[in-house]
């Protein structure tokens, strides 16, 4: 069973269409990257999973419920992570991490303690007096510390030291070895790469590619420069697959598809390989790319 | 209706100065005025006082016809009753409104729907506390107008007045907290509302 199903999901707010037939669908179990730059419909499409916002059209299935109708019992069993938590200003952090733990019945005073140790927090301190950084890790340790089937982090980690961003990378991972499902929205890129089976990019409303990375991998390019005991050849740099190629004597620097990447290396290695270096794409090439080109 | 405690008791922590603030100053208008009729009306010159605060035409427009200047507790209503109970309104307003709207629009009631709680619960929660603060208002009254000696009959139907005044307009400002996009405009139509002829 998926753990989150949508369906040709539209959500309009007056003229603008925020959500535009998006379909995805998050397997249980599976921690899923949610990637799209700004304005293209994250945040929109995690308060439609979260009943705060209602679809106009299209069906969504969150944890084998309807988000909208029966929210309340649903949230018992998930937890939300907003990209800025805002907190009561009179209220200390242990405060803000008990009161939502209450509301989805209960946390775990073990791993809330483990939690605060990890993330370096100090839970005695009144919401005003923490930094942006401090304000997300409330909302971080609330949400692990519950014991729920399903955690949707909306950009969680915006303000973190790169120490902590490891550190939340760490603790995902061990979320993951617990059987929960993560839908992880996010722009950083690596973050996605580091923790995700699979990545869903939405654009525009739409979700313009699903799949696990090396799916996506396949829909892009990878950097090989060699060097060859004999000239290159000419005709190389125009064999199918090839793109971008600079010739220099014995030095060939080109992009691969990744489907020809067999054929090419064989033609090189006919020639006599002397030195070869190959780049996989990172997330960040895979993304702009796909903007780049589905943007004209 | 999902949550409603957690979140009475936080909308209570969030605001009980707020309130606390209101009661008392409102609160200890009430027994002052009364106390300063003991002090202004002497039983030599009271008959002629009464009828020139009775007939003066000035004092009738702001605060309307008299109805018993012969007991601490008719002068004190007849002077600052319209003045509590409007405020009260305002108290009302600015309470549910500080509940509702402004914490959804800082991005707390997305924090706290989150959780197990109902669509209506934050609101709920806002208004009730508001509520509370209010019969709050109206036991304070009626408790300090019999501490300074008037009747308790009198003194609860006054308490009563002004928490029921104060109610009509934490629901004024649960209307309004619906109607608008951010507490700023929420308080100014939910103010625009309010009794504005205080004296």
């Amino acid at each position: 069973m998926n753990a989150i199903e949508l369906q040709e999901v539209t959500k309009r707010f007056g003229r603008t269409t925020a959500l535009d037939g998006l379909s995805m669908q998050v397997a249980t179990g599976e921690v899923h990257g949610f990637l799209g730059p700004n304005g293209s419909g994250k945040s929109t499409t995690i308060r439609v999973l979260l009943g705060l916002l209602r679809a106009d059209s299209g069906t969504a299935r969150l944890l084998g419920g309807d988000p909208w109708s029966d929210a309340p019992a649903l949230h018992r069993r998930l937890a939300y992570v907003p990209g800025d938590v805002a907190l009561w200003p009179n209220l200390t952090g242990g405060e803000v991490i008990d009161l939502l733990g209450r509301l989805r019945g209960g946390t775990d005073p073990a791993r809330r303690a483990a939690l605060l140790e990890r993330f370096d927090l100090d839970p005695t301190k009144k919401g005003t007096t923490y930094s942006k950084g401090n304000r997300q890790k409330v909302g971080l340790v609330a949400a692990l510390a519950s014991d729920v089937e399903l955690l949707l982090l909306d950009e969680p980690t915006s303000g973190l030291d790169p120490l902590m961003e490891a550190q939340f990378r760490a603790v995902i991972s061990e979320e993951r070895g617990r059987g929960r499902t993560v839908l992880l929205s996010s722009h950083i890129l690596s973050e996605v790469e580091h923790l995700c089976d699979r990545v869903s990019i939405i654009r525009s409303g739409q979700v313009v590619e699903s799949g696990t990375l090396a799916e996506l991998r396949h829909l892009t390019r990878t950097l090989v420069v060699a060097e060859l005991a004999a000239p290159v050849p000419e005709g190389l740099a125009t064999a199918p697959g090839v793109h971008d190629a600079e010739l220099d004597g014995h030095r060939i620097t080109c992009q691969v598809d990744d489907t020809e990447l067999g054929q090419v290396m064989s033609r090189l290695s006919a020639l006599g390989i002397r030195s070869i270096t190959s780049t996989p794409p990172t997330l960040e090439e895979l993304f702009l790319r796909h903007y780049d080109e589905s943007g004209r | 209706m999902t949550g409603l405690g957690s979140l009475v008791r936080l909308a209570l922590r969030r605001s009980r100065w707020f309130y606390l603030a209101w009661v008392l100053a409102l609160t200890s208008v009430v027994p002052l005025t009364a106390a300063a009729y003991e002090q202004i009306v002497d039983p030599g010159n009271a008959d002629l006082l009464i009828a020139t605060m009775t007939n003066n035409p000035t004092m009738r427009a702001m605060l309307g016809p008299p109805v018993d200047l012969t007991s601490a507790g008719g002068f004190t209503v007849w002077r600052v009753g319209t003045f509590v109970a409007a405020m009260s309104g305002i108290m009302a307003v600015l309470g549910v409104v500080r509940s509702t709207r402004a914490e959804e629009e800082d991005g707390r009631t997305e924090l706290l729907r989150s959780g197990a709680t109902g669509r209506h619960a934050p609101l709920v929660a806002g208004v009730l506390v508001t509520l509370l603060a209010c019969a709050a208002l109206g036991v304070a009254v009626a408790a300090s107008m019999t501490a300074v000696g008037e009747p308790v009959a009198g003194s609860v139907a006054f308490g009563a007045g002004l928490a029921l005044v104060g109610a009509t307009f934490a629901g004024v400002g649960a209307v309004a907290a619906q109607l608008t996009a951010s507490a700023r405009t929420a308080k100014a139509l939910g103010l625009w509302t309010s009794p504005r002829h205080t004296p």
